[in-house]
């Protein structure tokens, strides 16, 4: 535990930035994100698909 | 996303010396919980990976394929938490808690490491971005050893190649 606890502050010296956390998320909105991401840059595909 | 993560890691350090020593399923859902919330900083670094042209469309697409099996391992977890609950109310059989904290290590945290490990290989990150891929690997052990006190975390992050 005692090497864990130093990795997390070496991480966070290296970061070196204040941050927060994450607005909390159920796993069905985590999933939705996933296919939005998955969808990204495919929107051309489906154009072709609507317009047919 | 550079500015979720100290926190984050400040909070699981918090978690991880305030948790009640016994094993109750209410832990189980938290650390659940914790990871979604986790995993959605992942998906939005993926995201801005992608967008900052570090990571391919094919390896972008692959990767969330992960999150979404990842996702829906994720809500299989909770059910069984839930069905586990319904059946004994909070505090479950040990070895009840066992097999959960089995099923979590594999199938939610193991994969989790899984997908991080592939988007370290596939995007050509450096400074900030790999940190944090770090960080939030990192925090996800936290977590995971909050939860199960156990020393098979490990094993599973290995097993993922993390």
């Amino acid at each position: 535990m005692e090497e864990l606890l130093k990795k997390i502050n070496l991480l966070i010296a290296l970061v070196g930035e204040a941050m927060t956390l994450g607005e909390a998320k159920t796993w069905l909105e985590v999933e939705e994100n996933a296919r939005q991401l998955r969808a990204e840059g495919h929107e051309e595909d489906t154009d072709e698909t609507v317009e047919s | 996303m550079k500015t979720i993560l100290a926190g984050l890691l400040v909070y699981s350090m918090f978690v991880l010396t305030a948790c009640p020593s016994g094993q109750t399923l209410q832990k189980a859902q938290d650390a659940s919980a914790k990871v979604a919330t986790y995993a959605n900083s992942g998906i939005n670094l993926t995201r801005e990976l992608y967008r900052s042209n570090y990571l391919s469309l094919e390896n972008k697409d692959r990767i969330a394929d992960g999150f979404i099996a990842l996702a829906k391992a994720g809500q299989a977890f909770d059910a069984a938490v839930a069905n586990a609950k319904a059946a004994y109310g909070d505090t479950a059989p040990k070895d009840a808690i066992a097999a959960l904290f089995a099923t979590f290590n594999q199938e939610v945290v193991g994969k989790f490491i899984a997908v991080l490990q592939s988007l370290k290989l596939a995007s050509v990150v450096s400074g900030n971005f790999a940190a944090t891929i770090e960080l939030l690997k990192t925090a996800i052990l936290v977590v995971a050893k909050a939860f199960g006190k156990g020393g098979s975390v490990q094993a599973v992050i290995v097993e993922a190649g993390g």
